[in-house]
C-alpha cells in the first residue's frame, strides 16, 4: 500500500508505477552511465511490463541473431521470460541459448515490487554452453561475437546489479516524493477550489434570502413602529390634553384615572422602543463603533441617567470609579445602555430608602478566559478586564430564575411586575450588548438580600 | 481505516497535530529511531524550505499481530504554518487518531490554543465528530526553560478530556508513550465502530499487549 493510498482524494486511488515516478531523461543518463561503467545492457521493466529504459549492451550478437531465421522467435522467448520470471522474493538469473545471462532484480517500494530491473547480457564463464542454435548461425560465429560482451561471475553480476538496484530505488523514492508533493498541491489547490464554488452558491443564496427577508422585517417593523406607535402617541397626548382641563373641568377621581392611562400608555410606548431594539438586535449581529473611551466616564454617564428616577423612587444611588483606568475600545453608546438598562433594572426592584452602588474598576480576570476546550487545555493567560459592579438592596431574584432573567420577555415574578412596571427586556439587551463586546454579564443574588450584577468587557487598549 | 479481511491487514491512519515548530516532524524522527527497523519503512519528510514542513511527513510502521494479523499504521505530519491551512486539511482526511503536539514554552500558550481551535475546525470540515476522534496531548520541548511546569501539566491532564503526555521529542523522550497511547485510544474507537474482534479474532488486550511490546523495547533500550 502506497503512501497516498490512505490519504483522500484522486491520485490515491491509483498505484504509481515506474513510469510516474522516474524522469525518463534525466534517469536514462544515469542508466547510459551504469551500463558503459559495467560494459553491460540495461533494462528497467514496470509492473505492466512495459519497458521503461532499454541500453544495448556492447557488442552485435544480439543484433546480428535477430538477422537469421528462428533467431528473433529465440529472442523474445528468452525476453518474455526476463519479463515473466517470478522475483517476488528476490533476483533471479535467466540464461539465453547463447550462454549469456541476465540477472533479473526486483525493484521495490514500500514492500511492493514496482517493476524489474534487466542487468546483462554477460558472459559467465568462457565455457558457457550453448544450446538450440537457430539455423543458419553457426555456432563458431556465436563464439566469436561472444567475446565483444562483457565476461563476469553471476556472483559479480549480483552484486553489481544489486548496487544499481539500490540507486534505481532511491531515484524511485525520490520520484515519489516529487509525485506525492505536486499531487497533494494539487489537490489542496483544487480543494480550496471547491470550497470557494461551494461557499459562494451558499453566499448567493443566502444573499437572495436575506434580501427577502430584509425586506419582511423592515416592513414589519415599519408596521410596527407606525401602527403602535402612532395610536398611542394620540392615547398619550388626548389624555394629556384632558387632564389638563383643555376640553373643561374634571373631577379628582377621572384626573386619577387619566394619569394611570397616560403612565401605562408611555410604558407601552417604551416597551415598543425596547421590541424594536431587540428586533434590531436579533437579527443582525450588534455592529460596534470602537473608538477609544474613559470606562470611568461611561458608568458616571449611565448613572446619571437614572439619577431622576432613583431620587422619585427614594433611592440613594452612589457611584465610585477606579483612578488611572487606561482608555479602552468599545462602543461607549452600546456600553452605556448596557449599564443603564442593569441600573434601571436595580432601581425598579429596589424599594424606597434602599441603595444602589455602581462601581468600576480594572482586574486581572483568570475565569472568564478558562472558556473554551483549548483554554482548557493550554490555560490562557488571565486577561485585563473592566468589571462594572451593580449592588442593590432590592427584593433580590431567587436561585431558580437567575439563569432566566436575560431571556426577552421574562421577568421574574409576574406579580411583581405588576407591581414595579416595565418588561423584561432592558437586561437582554444589555446582555447582547456585553457579549458583543466579547465580555459577560455575572449575577449574584438571593431573594430578599438584593442583587450584584457584575459587567466584564475586555480591556483591549492597542488599536 | 483500511481493512483487508482476506489479507488479515488493517491499516490505521495516524496524523500529527500542532502549532508550527512544536515539534510534530521530530516526533516522527525520533519514531524512526527508536522502532525496530523491521517494524518501520522509510520516512518521508517534505521539508523543503528552512526545515519546515510544507506538505506533510510519512512514516509507515507495521507490526504483527497475534493470529497472523498485519497492523500498518501510518504516521503523517501536518505543516503547522498557518498558511498552510487547506493542506492540513486534506492530510487530516481519514485519519483514525490525532496527536495534537502542543509546544510547551509558555509564549506558546496561544499558538496551541489557535492551533488546537484549527483542529477542531479543519475536524469538523471533514465531517468528523471533534468529539469522538481519538486523541492525545503532547506537551513538547520540556526541557526548554521557561515552560509548563510538573503542577502545570498536572492541571492540563485534569481539565482535559484527552490524555496528556509530557515529551522533550529531541531526545526521544516521551514520544512512544505519546504514541502507544493514542494507538491504543484508536483502536478502541475503530473496535467500538467495526467489532474488529469479530472480523479478525483478536481481542482488545492481545492487540494491545503486541503493539506495545513492539514499541516498548526500545523504548526501554532508550532509557525513558
Ligand atoms: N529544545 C527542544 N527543541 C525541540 C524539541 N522538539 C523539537 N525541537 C526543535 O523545534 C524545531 C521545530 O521542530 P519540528 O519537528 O521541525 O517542528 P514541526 O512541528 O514539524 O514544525 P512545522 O513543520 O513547521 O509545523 C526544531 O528546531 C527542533 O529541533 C524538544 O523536545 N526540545
Ligand atoms: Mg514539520
Amino acid at each position: 500500500m502506497s503512501a497516498g493510498g490512505i490519504l483522500s482524494g484522486a491520485f490515491m486511488h491509483r498505484e504509481p508505477g515506474l513510469k510516474d515516478l522516474l524522469d525518463p531523461m534525466e534517469f536514462r543518463e544515469l542508466c547510459e552511465s551504469f551500463a558503459s561503467h559495467f560494459k553491460v545492457g540495461l533494462r528497467i521493466i514496470d509492473s505492466d511490463k512495459s519497458s521503461v529504459i532499454h541500453i544495448q549492451g556492447p557488442g552485435e550478437l544480439c543484433r546480428k541473431i535477430k538477422e537469421v531465421s528462428g533467431g528473433i522467435e529465440r529472442c523474445t522467448r528468452i525476453v518474455e521470460l526476463i519479463k515473466q520470471v517470478e522475483i517476488e522474493d528476490g533476483a533471479q538469473v535467466v540464461g539465453c541459448f547463447t550462454g549469456c545471462n541476465y540477472q533479473v532484480f526486483p525493484i521495490r517500494y514500500d514492500d511492493r515490487v514496482l517493476g524489474r530491473l534487466v542487468f546483462g547480457p554477460y558472459v559467465p564463464d568462457e565455457s558457457a554452453e550453448i544450446s538450440d542454435l537457430p539455423p543458419g548461425m553457426p555456432e563458431t560465429e556465436i563464439l566469436e561475437n561472444r567475446t565483444s560482451i562483457t565476461m563476469m561471475s553471476d556472483d559479480d553480476a549480483y552484486e553489481s546489479s544489486e548496487m544499481i538496484a539500490k540507486v534505481v530505488e532511491a531515484a524511485v523514492f525520490g520520484g515519489y516524493k516529487v509525485m506525492v508533493t505536486s499531487s497533494i498541491h494539487v489537490e489542496s489547490l483544487s480543494e480550496s477550489y471547491k470550497r470557494l464554488q461551494e461557499k459562494n452558491r451558499e453566499l448567493e443564496k443566502m444573499n437572495l434570502k436575506l434580501k427577502e427577508l430584509d425586506l419582511l422585517k423592515s416592513n414589519f417593523l415599519a408596521t410596527i413602529s407606525h401602527e403602535l406607535k402612532t395610536p398611542l402617541t394620540s392615547i398619550i397626548g388626548y389624555s394629556e390634553m384632558l387632564l389638563e382641563g383643555l376640553a373643561g373641568g374634571i373631577n379628582e377621581e377621572q384626573g386619577t384615572y387619566l394619569s394611570t392611562i397616560m403612565t401605562k400608555s408611555e410604558e407601552l410606548l417604551k416597551l415598543i422602543g425596547n421590541i424594536l431594539e431587540m428586533a434590531k438586535i436579533e437579527s443582525s449581529a450588534v455592529q460596534l463603533e470602537l473608538t477609544p473611551s474613559d470606562p470611568g466616564a461611561i458608568l458616571e454617564n449611565a448613572v446619571d441617567t437614572l439619577r431622576p428616577q432613583a431620587r422619585k423612587a427614594g433611592i440613594h444611588l452612589v457611584s465610585k470609579t477606579q483612578i488611572g483606568m487606561p482608555k479602552i475600545l468599545v462602543d461607549s453608546d452600546k456600553l452605556r445602555q448596557a449599564l443603564v438598562n442593569i441600573l434601571s433594572n436595580a432601581v425598579k426592584f429596589t424599594g424606597n430608602d434602599g441603595r444602589i452602588i455602581a462601581l468600576a474598576d480594572l482586574i486581572e480576570d483568570h475565569s472568564i478566559s478558562l472558556k473554551t476546550e483549548a483554554e482548557q487545555i493550554f490555560g490562557a493567560e488571565p486577561r485585563p478586564m473592566i468589571r462594572y459592579t451593580v449592588l442593590d438592596s432590592g427584593i433580590g431574584i431567587s436561585r431558580d430564575q437567575l439563569d432566566r432573567i436575560f431571556l426577552s420577555f421574562y421577568q421574574v415574578d409576574g406579580s411583581a411586575t405588576r407591581g414595579y412596571g416595565g418588561v423584561g427586556l432592558g437586561l437582554s439587551i444589555a446582555r447582547a450588548l456585553v457579549e458583543a463586546h466579547g465580555g459577560r454579564i455575572l449575577v449574584k443574588s438571593a431573594t430578599g438580600r438584593g442583587s450584584q450584577f457584575t459587567v466584564l468587557v475586555p480591556a483591549k487598549v492597542e488599536v | 481505516m483500511q481493512l483487508n479481511v482476506q489479507d488479515r491487514e488493517i491499516t490505521i491512519k495516524i496524523v500529527y497535530y500542532g502549532p508550527a515548530l512544536s515539534g510534530k516532524t521530530t516526533n516522527l524522527t525520533a519514531i524512526h529511531s527508536l522502532v525496530e527497523d523491521e517494524h518501520r519503512g522509510k520516512l518521508i519528510t517534505l521539508d523543503t524550505q528552512d526545515d519546515r514542513t510544507i506538505f506533510f511527513d510519512l512514516l509507515p510502521i507495521h507490526f504483527k499481530a497475534s493470529g497472523n494479523l498485519l497492523i500498518k499504521v501510518k504516521l503523517f505530519t501536518v505543516p503547522g504554518q498557518v498558511v498552510h491551512d487547506s493542506t492540513r486539511r486534506v492530510v487530516l482526511a481519514g485519519a483514525d487518531g490525532v496527536a495534537f503536539i502542543a509546544d510547551a514554552q509558555h509564549s506558546k500558550k496561544q499558538d496551541n490554543i489557535d492551533s488546537f481551535n484549527n483542529l477542531k475546525k479543519n475536524l469538523k470540515l471533514n465531517g468528523f465528530d471533534p468529539e469522538s476522534m481519538p486523541m492525545v496531548v503532547q506537551f513538547n520541548k520540556l526541557d526548554l526553560p521557561d515552560t509548563q511546569t510538573k503542577e502545570e501539566i498536572e492541571e492540563s491532564r485534569r481539565r482535559s478530556s484527552h490524555p496528556v503526555y509530557p515529551a522533550v521529542a529531541i531526545q526521544g523522550k516521551g514520544v512512544i508513550k505519546t504514541l502507544a497511547g493514542l494507538i491504543a485510544l484508536t483502536w478502541e474507537e475503530l473496535e467500538k465502530k467495526h467489532s474488529l474482534e469479530d472480523k479478525f479474532g483478536i481481542t482488545r488486550t492481545a492487540f494491545l499487549e503486541n503493539v506495545l511490546s513492539c514499541l516498548k523495547m526500545k523504548d526501554i533500550k532508550a532509557g525513558i
